[in-house]
């Protein structure tokens, strides 16, 4: 993973640009000169970074990679994903069972990689009883996961990265505002000098058009992907699964982009419209949020 | 689906709450700035066993979290030597009067007539603030007090600067006010009055009606006590406004423009310095006693202009070579003009060499006379100050900067040469055969360590 931090200066701000959970990411915020500009962004920078270490999936050896090879004995969290923990439980509650942070051992039979390339429920149907966050003990602080489960906080660490790294950017330049770009997940910090806004580009679904949105406080999110997918006779299969089947849902939106008080906030609304599949929009609509739903 | 039909909205935002109220900062920022101590000495040593000056500065900075600056100079200077009195060289031994009335020295012949009891101690304090004003703006301000033997002066000066274009282009200005007192020994002499043969006693004589006789040409300095009609003080002020512009052209250059206008008021003369009354065949300087050198006298008042640019350019691996030119033009008809160049070559382990090249010349103002001819009138201004006088300057210069311990030692070896009009044209007698500006060699030597804690 590349460690730079290339900082440039905008005029009324400044804008740091860097990579972090496999995304192009950046960072805007205002400060009185260069040299502090630099120490805030290396400091929400190695945040986010922090936070990738922490929870990445990809990673051997980390702290989620323990919790997860913790073979049915019980484990000890710290406070963050204690939090965390007790976040993904209240989604899941709240979902009906739709969000499952256990669902990610579903990947090893779905790749979406826009072939036709679709597994066969005889593959899938012997993970199906290592998904359920219901078989997972949680009592914080101790987890007790059953043997072959795993959990995967992708679906909130992203956005929970970006929103900690604007408050905490708030903390530390309260007279100055920073917006947080993590591939597309946006939070919000402090209140811009002179009450500005911070002008936003989002993509019309045919990516030909573009609004401006001016946003002073708050987060956006975006959940989908229009590169993943499998197509097999017609039938396109989004990436998006039911955690209690083990199958794509259907007639689920390419992307959905919603935008509401925080990023997490937003991130799960927009998640949790597509687990909605057809519905999505009429989820949407009842979360009076502002959104924009791609087909 | 039941999803679909429910708001959670309430509920979500509530467990967001919950999850980002977490204990936050597991790094730390440390943001205090540092006190940063800039220390040097200077030592200046003129040809001809003119003048020595010797100069410690010790400058302390600090910047804050919020970019706000604080820098305090602290100089003191030691001059010790001879310096120019003023007077002509002639074919005989020549003996002056110190300002105290009570004293004399001399200049033996052919020799440019030196005060050899130069001597003087100063020491000064500057203080300069700078702040934030807005987001693209800077608010400074800035105060100076420097005591001399015979002098004093105070001032205040302010200004405000502004980014714009991305920062690449700043816009400055700034105004000052400067307040001078000067009391030198024995007073301030009347403009144009006769140097007085020394007393060898403090006694002095009530006779004050001089004013009709400096205008005459001819008069005698026989009629006027050094001491008394003196006053103790002379006063200037002096204003200044400057603006400025700086622009980045491009990632490798950067230009700034200057201009400068100062308008001073007051007394601009120096009192120890003379000029001689020669004959206005023989060239030959009349005798002390019979009025042979006139206290000089300046205008009141003077306005200068200068305009100042400097090219900046970065060439390959951090090594810069910074060209700049200066006019300077005032209403006493001194026009000047100084180019510098100076490289700083960045070499390995963070040393810096930087040679340096200066070169300046001026015409002369108005009223420089090298010497009054005694059958004339006398001008309404005159001075043979050399610093009035046309010359050229060359400073040829080489600085050495070496990381030590925890700060940076930096060396630097200067050489000056002054060069007037030795032998000018209008130059009457036995002039045409002296040395009426002779050339003026001096060394610099700087030693200075900066470190920061």
């Amino acid at each position: 993973m590349s460690k730079d931090i290339i900082l440039t200066d905008k005029g009324t701000h400044f804008c740091g640009v860097f990579r972090a959970m496999n995304s192009p990411c950046e960072i805007l915020l205002e400060a009185p000169n260069e040299n502090l500009a630099s120490q805030w962004l290396k400091f929400a920078v190695t945040e986010v970074w922090r936070i990738e270490q922490k929870f990445s999936r990809y990673l051997l050896d980390n702290y989620l990679y323990q919790i997860n090879h913790s073979d049915g004995k019980p484990f000890y969290v710290d406070v963050e994903t204690a939090k965390l923990l007790d976040f993904a439980e209240h989604c899941y509650r709240m979902s009906e069972g739709l969000f499952d942070v256990s669902s990610g051992i579903l990947r090893k039979v779905w790749c979406f990689d826009g072939s036709d390339h679709i597994p066969d429920q005889v593959s899938i149907a012997p993970l199906l009883p290592r998904i359920g966050w219901h078989k997972i003990s949680w009592h914080n602080p101790r987890i007790i996961l059953p043997m072959g489960m795993e959990i995967d906080l992708g679906g909130v660490a992203k956005e929970y990265a970006a929103d900690r790294v604007a408050l905490l950017l708030q903390s530390v330049a309260p007279k100055y505002g920073c917006l947080v770009n993590l591939g597309g997940d946006i939070a919000l910090g402090g209140v811009r000098c002179n009450d500005d806004c911070w002008r936003i580009g989002i993509e019309s679904p045919d990516g030909r058009e573009t609004e401006e949105l001016s946003l002073s406080a708050g987060g956006l999110a975006t959940s989908g992907d229009v590169h993943r997918y499998l197509l097999k006779d017609g039938k396109r299969y989004s990436h998006i699964l039911d955690p209690r089947t083990g199958w794509p849902i259907e007639q689920v939106p390419r992307s959905v982009t919603v935008m509401a008080n925080s990023c997490t906030e937003a991130g799960l609304l927009a998640t949790l419209s597509l687990l909605c599949g057809r519905e999505a929009e009429n989820f949407l609509d009842q979360q009076d949020v502002r959104y924009w739903c791609l087909r | 689906m039941q999803l679909t039909r429910k708001k959670i909205r309430g509920s979500l935002g509530a467990a967001v709450c919950t999850l980002l109220a977490a204990p936050v900062v597991e790094g730390k920022l440390a943001t205090d700035g540092q006190w940063t101590i800039d220390s040097a000495a200077l030592l200046y040593v003129e040809g001809g066993g003119r003048v020595v000056a010797f100069e410690p500065v010790v400058k302390v900075s600090k910047v804050y979290d919020d970019s706000s600056r604080l820098d305090m100079q602290l100089t003191l200077d030691s001059l010790t030597g001879s310096s120019p009195n003023g007077a002509s060289p002639t074919n005989r031994v020549q003996t002056f009067t110190r300002s105290s009335g009570s004293d004399q020295y001399v200049a033996q012949v052919g020799e440019i007539p030196l005060d050899n009891s130069f001597r003087d101690q100063r020491s000064s304090l500057n203080i300069h603030w700078e702040e934030p004003w807005s987001r693209l703006s800077r608010l400074s301000l800035g105060g100076h007090f420097s005591d001399e033997f015979d002098f004093q002066s105070v001032g205040v000066q302010t200004g405000l600067s502004h980014d714009f274009n991305q920062r690449n282009t700043t816009l400055s200005a700034s105004i000052g006010i400067e307040a001078d007192r000067i009391f030198p020994d024995g007073g301030v002499p009347e403009a144009f009055s006769v140097m007085k043969v020394a007393t060898g006693d403090d006694d002095d004589d009530d006779d004050d009606d001089d004013d009709d006789k400096k205008d005459d040409p001819k008069f005698k300095g026989d009629d006027d006590g050094i001491k008394n009609n003196r006053q103790s003080s002379a006063y200037k002020t002096v204003y200044e406004l400057l603006l400025g512009f700086t622009q980045v052209l491009n990632r490798k250059m950067l230009i700034q423009v200057n201009y400068l206008m100062s308008e001073s008021t007051g007394y601009h003369t120096d009192p120890f310095k003379v000029l001689s009354r020669v004959d206005a065949t023989s060239g030959e300087t009349l005798l002390l006693e019979n009025g042979g050198y006139l206290y000089e006298k300046r205008p009141e008042e003077r306005l200068k202009q200068s305009l100042f640019s400097l090219l900046k350019y970065h060439v390959a691996s951090h090594s810069v070579m910074d060209t700049s030119y200066r006019y300077l033009r005032d209403d006493w008809g001194v026009r000047s003009h100084t180019m510098v160049m100076q490289y700083n070559w960045q070499m390995g382990d963070n040393q810096v060499v930087s040679p340096s090249f200066r070169y300046y010349v001026q015409s002369a103002a108005d009223f420089y006379h090298h010497s009054l001819l005694a059958n004339e009138r006398i001008p309404d201004f005159a001075s043979s100050d050399v610093r009035l006088a046309a010359f050229n300057a060359t400073t040829l210069g080489v600085k050495y900067t070496l990381p030590l311990g925890v700060g940076v030692m930096t060396t630097r070896l200067s050489w000056y040469q002054q060069k007037g009009e030795s032998f000018p044209a209008d130059a009457v007698g036995i002039q045409k055969e002296l040395e009426l500006f002779p050339d003026l060699d001096a060394l610099i030597v700087q030693l200075g360590y900066r470190f920061s804690w």
